[in-house]
Formats: structure tokens, sequence, C-alpha cells
């Protein structure tokens, strides 16, 4: 058990996005925990260090960290903060699921609207996943 | 200044300078710990509303029964002048003092009739703003008169901000600075802010709700989500504007 790394999540607030703040942070919290950077059991920063970190009302934060526990990401211990829950992977994952499948859906039906045919959608797709896992690669090995 | 729950409590507040009032019946809450931010056009009357609640104007003569409530912090701003102004940290939109005046003896001045006024609080945020305590009234920018005005207003760690357009006219640079100034005193648990502003991206980043103002009313009070949710794209300014014109036909 160990207080969470604020590196481990990135914590970034865009006020011009259409999704709100604290749907933003929330979000980047389930991600955090459906990739397994973060783990049961550690320790979320406390509102004010993330309201100070990304420059937005505390009481943002706290109603995005109510929300993360009332959908059962995070756990409240008494007078020591918000930790990530037991059931918290798999609650993320689907969640994770279900939001990218909408994002997705989104940005096939923008490239249906556009004229594209499925096979070239398909093939767009694999594209881009190539794309970002040689980037990837490309990270790692810049750090090794 | 314990026993209120309202930062703010305001029921049909009537005002005006001549026989024309500029606030026609406004009523408005702000929670304790809440911040809320007043909308509308220009010459709608909310710097004057900022400046009633502040004691900085008596809303009514002494000697006149009140027709209307107005508490701040649960105490009368006219009856009661000395203990609001003396837990509020008001930020004017224009702030007008002589030009010899060096930083240092502006504080001097506030911290010898102010009872909350804290050195150590000055100095941290001079020190965070960049500020220079001997430079003199003349030599500050824009950007820094509003920043040396809410150190003052920040020094007194008030239970209540009261903040008129602090981001107009600013660079992004000291823009940062002033939210950063106004979520550091959101992290002091009760603090409240009512904060007058049409910088929508800031409005965004620093306000809980916002009021909207239009013909010397309180049209509408509303969380920032809940507006944003009705603009198709999501988008606040466009949910602002269609309140607004909303607001100008009702």
């Amino acid at each position: 058990m160990h207080q969470v790394d604020r590196t481990l999540v990135r914590f970034d607030v865009d006020p011009r996005s259409p999704v709100t703040p604290s749907d933003q942070l929330a979000d980047q919290v389930r991600f955090a925990v459906a990739a397994e950077r973060i783990s049961p059991g550690d320790r979320l920063p406390s509102v004010r260090d993330v309201a100070r970190d990304v420059r937005v009302n505390p009481n943002t934060v706290s109603r995005a960290w109510r929300e993360l526990e009332r959908s059962g990401v995070l756990e409240a211990r008494r007078g020591s903060g918000m930790y990530v829950a037991a059931g918290a992977v798999a609650v993320a994952r689907e969640y994770r699921t279900r939001e990218l499948a909408e994002r997705l859906g989104r940005a096939v039906g923008d490239a249906l609207a556009a004229g594209l045919v499925p096979s070239e959608i398909e093939s767009l797709v694999r594209a881009a996943c190539e794309t970002w896992e040689s980037h990837e690669m490309d990270r790692e090995g810049m750090q090794t | 200044m314990s026993g209120y729950r309202l930062a703010v409590h305001v029921r049909g507040l009537r005002f005006g300078w001549s026989r024309r009032e500029v606030l026609q019946g406004v009523d408005l809450d702000v929670r304790r710990g809440e911040a809320m931010a007043l909308v509308g056009a220009n010459g709608a009357g909310k710097s004057t509303l900022l400046a009633l609640l502040a004691g900085a104007e008596p809303y009514r003569a002494r000697w006149r029964r009140p027709r209307c409530t107005v508490e701040v912090l649960g105490r009368d701003p006219v009856r009661e002048g000395h203990a609001v102004r003396s837990a509020v940290g008001y930020v004017p939109d224009r702030i007008d003092l002589p030009k010899w005046m060096r930083i240092r003896d502006h504080f001097a001045f506030v911290g010898s009739i102010h009872p909350r006024w804290s050195d150590e609080e000055a100095a941290r945020w001079l020190d965070r703003f960049q500020l220079d305590p001997s430079a003199r009234y003349a030599e500050l920018s824009k950007g820094q008169r509003t920043l040396e005005n809410l150190t003052t207003a920040l020094a007194l760690r008030p239970p209540l901000l009261l903040l008129d357009e602090p981001f107009s006219g600013l660079d992004p640079v000291a823009r940062r600075m002033v939210i950063d100034g106004v979520i550091e005193h959101m992290c002091d648990g009760d603090a409240s802010v009512l904060v007058v502003s049409h910088s929508v991206t800031d409005v965004a980043r620093c306000a809980d709700r916002i009021a909207l103002f239009a013909g010397g009313q309180v049209t509408r009070v509303a969380t920032v989500d809940e507006l944003r949710a009705e603009s198709e794209r999501g988008d606040l300014e466009d949910a602002l504007v269609e309140a607004a014109g909303a607001g100008r036909a009702a």
C-alpha cells in the first residue's frame, strides 16, 4: 500500500473540453486503474494537491472522487483519504471498454458520413494501431 | 463569523444611484465553501451588487428600515458594516491608489486598520506573484495591480472573497496567478467566492455555479456542468450566450 506517485495518473484538465472537468479527472483515474498503473490499496493524492496541480476548484475534484467512490473504483478510509478499491480493476476495465467503444463509434460514424467504406475504415484503424505501437517502441528504446 | 450557512444571502434587493434602479429585486445565495460566478452584460449592475455586499457602499441608509434581506456571512453589511468589512476580501474592478505609494506602504496601511491582516500571508503571496514590495504603484502594470490587490485580500484569509473582473485585461501568466490565488483560497475549507467574470475558461476552472445577471436581476442559477450540458457541443460559452438570450427574451 503506497501513496500514488502523481506521475502515474496524469491529472490534467482542459476547461474547453465538452467533457466536464470532474469527469475528465474521474476518467484519468479509471484509465490508470484499468491499465494497472495504480492498484487496489494505493492511496490517491489529496483533493487539495490535485486541485492546485491542475488549477481547478477543489469541489470539482471532490465531485470526481465521490463519483468514483459511488461506482466502486475508490474507497474512503476515515481520516486518511481515498484509496483504490478492491474490485476497482474490473469496474474500471468495464468502463474503459464502454467509453472507448463510444468514442471509437463516433469516429467511425464520422468516417462513414465522410464516405469511407467499412474495409477502408478497418485498414485505417489497423494503420493507426501500428503507428502508435511503433511510437511506444521508440519511446521505450529511448528510455533504455 | 462562524454561525452562517450561506456566505451570501440576498432577497429582493433594489438599489439605484438615482431614481433609476440598477438592481431591481436581486435574489442570490452563495453557499459556504462554494465558488459562484456572476455573469451578465456590461452595465447590468454586477459591480454595484459586489460593492454593496462588500459594505463598500451602503445598500440603504442607516436610518431606513430594510425592505429586503441582505446578509453577508450572516450579517447586515450596513448595520454590521465593520464586522462584514473585516471578514470579506474585496477586489474591485478599478483600483486607484496614489502613484507614489509603494506596495509596502499600502500593506502597512491595510495592516494597521484590518484585524485579520497577516504579514506572513502577504509576504507569501507577494513572493508567489513575483511582486517587489518596494515597487511604486505607478510602476505596476494592470496585471500587477490586480495581483497586488488580490494579495491584500488573500492576506486576510477571508471567509468570503469578492472579485470584480479579476481576469480582464491580464496576460496569461498573470491570469494563471489569479487562478492559483482563487484555488488556494478555496482549498481553505469553508472559504467562499463570488466572482464577476466574462472569462469562460477561468469561470469553468474556478466556479461551482453560475448566476446569470440581466435587467438588474439574477435570472437564473445553475451549476457549470448543467449549463455546459445544455449546449449542443458541450461548450460553456455557447451555453452562456444561449442562456443570456433566453434571459433577455423573458
